[in-house]
């Protein structure tokens, strides 16, 4: 009786584990920059989520063990790795200008002749705790609230994370869209 | 600016409130600079989620898996050993206790130098239990001390092992001698060094020399200053 209820606990935690999956690697990857320490990292947030998961609301569980591997990695990983870009309060905290008007900068062009691999070599740039936010927002999905959560930051903070990675991203993809020709050196 | 920024990324994420809301759809309506901002953020979200898809990776996930199976394993081992703790602390406490019964009854029969450090004393003090009846010990049945004259007699409880004490003069009638009989005592420790006779063992109690020997299932402590080749004289003697 006891081993069934354990079973049938086993088993909805593994389906909702395996279909997020990709989601929790991609995003271990794009975090940590290292194969093997995402698979670490991914591993172990399976595991953390596994253990807590009488605990697991029902509500989102891909938000719920993002917001455990997003844990797990300022706490542990990032502790560990102290390597990238490191980001002063002040950097944190400096204001930043509007992109440029829509004619002078072609967003949809630049994005358009950008690929997966460029888009994800930029985003890698992007200091750590920006790249965490633009992360969870922008490709998985999660709002404001759960972000804040995860990162253990007020959401006023989580918003103007997101506001200045993507500027720090869209700088990047520039850069390099300068470099592969895509647009006109600038004199 | 920073606020402006970033409430128009707010706009483009859904997430202001109605009051932002409006706020953020004038500034992205009356500053080209922000609209291109906010068509930025939205531009970026959907080539993000087009260009950067979830990574496969199959045998990372079969890790994970095992890793599951062996949490599962000590959880089963876990519950298994919690649902039946009291049962083996139960055996644990039984057998404890019946090694204590089986120490007692099988393990008995030898006595503990510390036991007999009492022996020593004379007057017996600390072995003589007021409160308890003499024991009857049968001295005629153990040794013979003709040609010893006792000096004193005490009897008492030796470990709930009756015993009696002489304290003796020889032949030359030289004291400081003693003979203690113990029923129900096969060994003392600390009273195991084999001596010229066959039968009596010799060791040393509190720096006094001693001897011992069996007698029918009980046993005689023999010490005093004597060197131990004496006193194993003086027991040969006193054996029937």
């Amino acid at each position: 009786m006891l081993f069934s209820r354990a079973k049938n606990s086993r088993d909805r935690f593994q389906s909702q584990a395996e279909a997020v999956y990709p989601s929790l690697f991609g995003t271990a990857l794009r975090l940590t920059r290292d194969r093997e320490e995402a698979e670490d990292l991914a591993q172990e947030a399976i595991v953390r989520a596994y253990e807590a998961f009488d605990r697991f609301d029902g509500e989102n569980f891909k938000a719920w063990i993002l917001r455990i591997l997003t844990n797990l990695y300022i706490n542990k990983y990032r502790r560990k790795k102290r390597v990238g870009h490191s980001v002063s309060l002040d950097d944190e905290e400096s204001s930043y200008e509007p992109v440029g008007l829509a004619e002078e900068l072609p967003d949809r062009q630049l994005l358009d002749e950008m690929l997966g691999a460029e888009i994800e070599e930029a985003l890698l740039q992007v200091p750590e705790i920006f790249r965490v936010a633009v992360l969870l927002s922008d490709l998985e999905g999660m709002t404001y609230d759960e972000i804040a959560l995860a990162t253990e930051v007020p959401v006023g903070t989580v918003r103007s994370r997101i506001a200045r990675g993507r500027a720090i991203l869209r700088r990047e993809l520039e850069r390099y869209a300068r470099e592969e020709g895509y647009l006109k050196q600038e004199s | 600016m920073n606020r402006e920024v970033e409430l128009v990324h707010a706009l483009a994420d859904g997430e202001v409130t109605p009051v932002e809301e409006a706020e953020a759809k004038r500034l992205v309506e009356s500053d080209p600079k922000l609209r291109a901002e906010f068509e930025w953020a939205k531009a970026l979200k959907s080539s993000m989620v087009a260009n950067c898809k979830p990574i496969a990776n199959d045998e990372a996930w079969k890790r994970c898996v095992g890793r599951l199976d062996d949490l599962d394993r000590v959880a089963k081992a876990e519950s298994f050993v919690g649902k039946w703790a009291w049962v083996f602390c139960g055996a644990l406490l039984l057998m404890i206790f019946a090694g204590g019964i089986v120490s007692r009854t099988v393990g008995s029969r030898t006595v503990s130098s510390t036991q007999i450090a009492g022996l020593l004393d004379p007057t017996g003090a600390g072995l003589v239990d007021a409160k308890r009846a003499a024991p009857e010990v049968k001295t005629a049945d153990f040794v013979s001390l003709s040609g010893f004259t006792p000096t004193s007699r005490i009897t008492g409880y030796l470990d709930n092992r009756p015993f009696v004490r002489f304290g003796l003069r020889d032949q030359l009638g030289l004291g400081g001698l003693a003979v203690v009989m113990i029923q129900g005592a096969d060994r003392i420790e600390g009273l195991d060094q084999p001596t010229s006779h066959a039968v009596i063992r010799a060791g040393r109690l509190n720096e006094v020399n001693a001897v011992t020997w069996p007698v029918q299932g009980n046993t005689c402590i023999l010490f005093g200053e004597r060197p131990t080749d004496e006193l194993v004289a003086l027991a040969q003697d006193m054996m029937k």
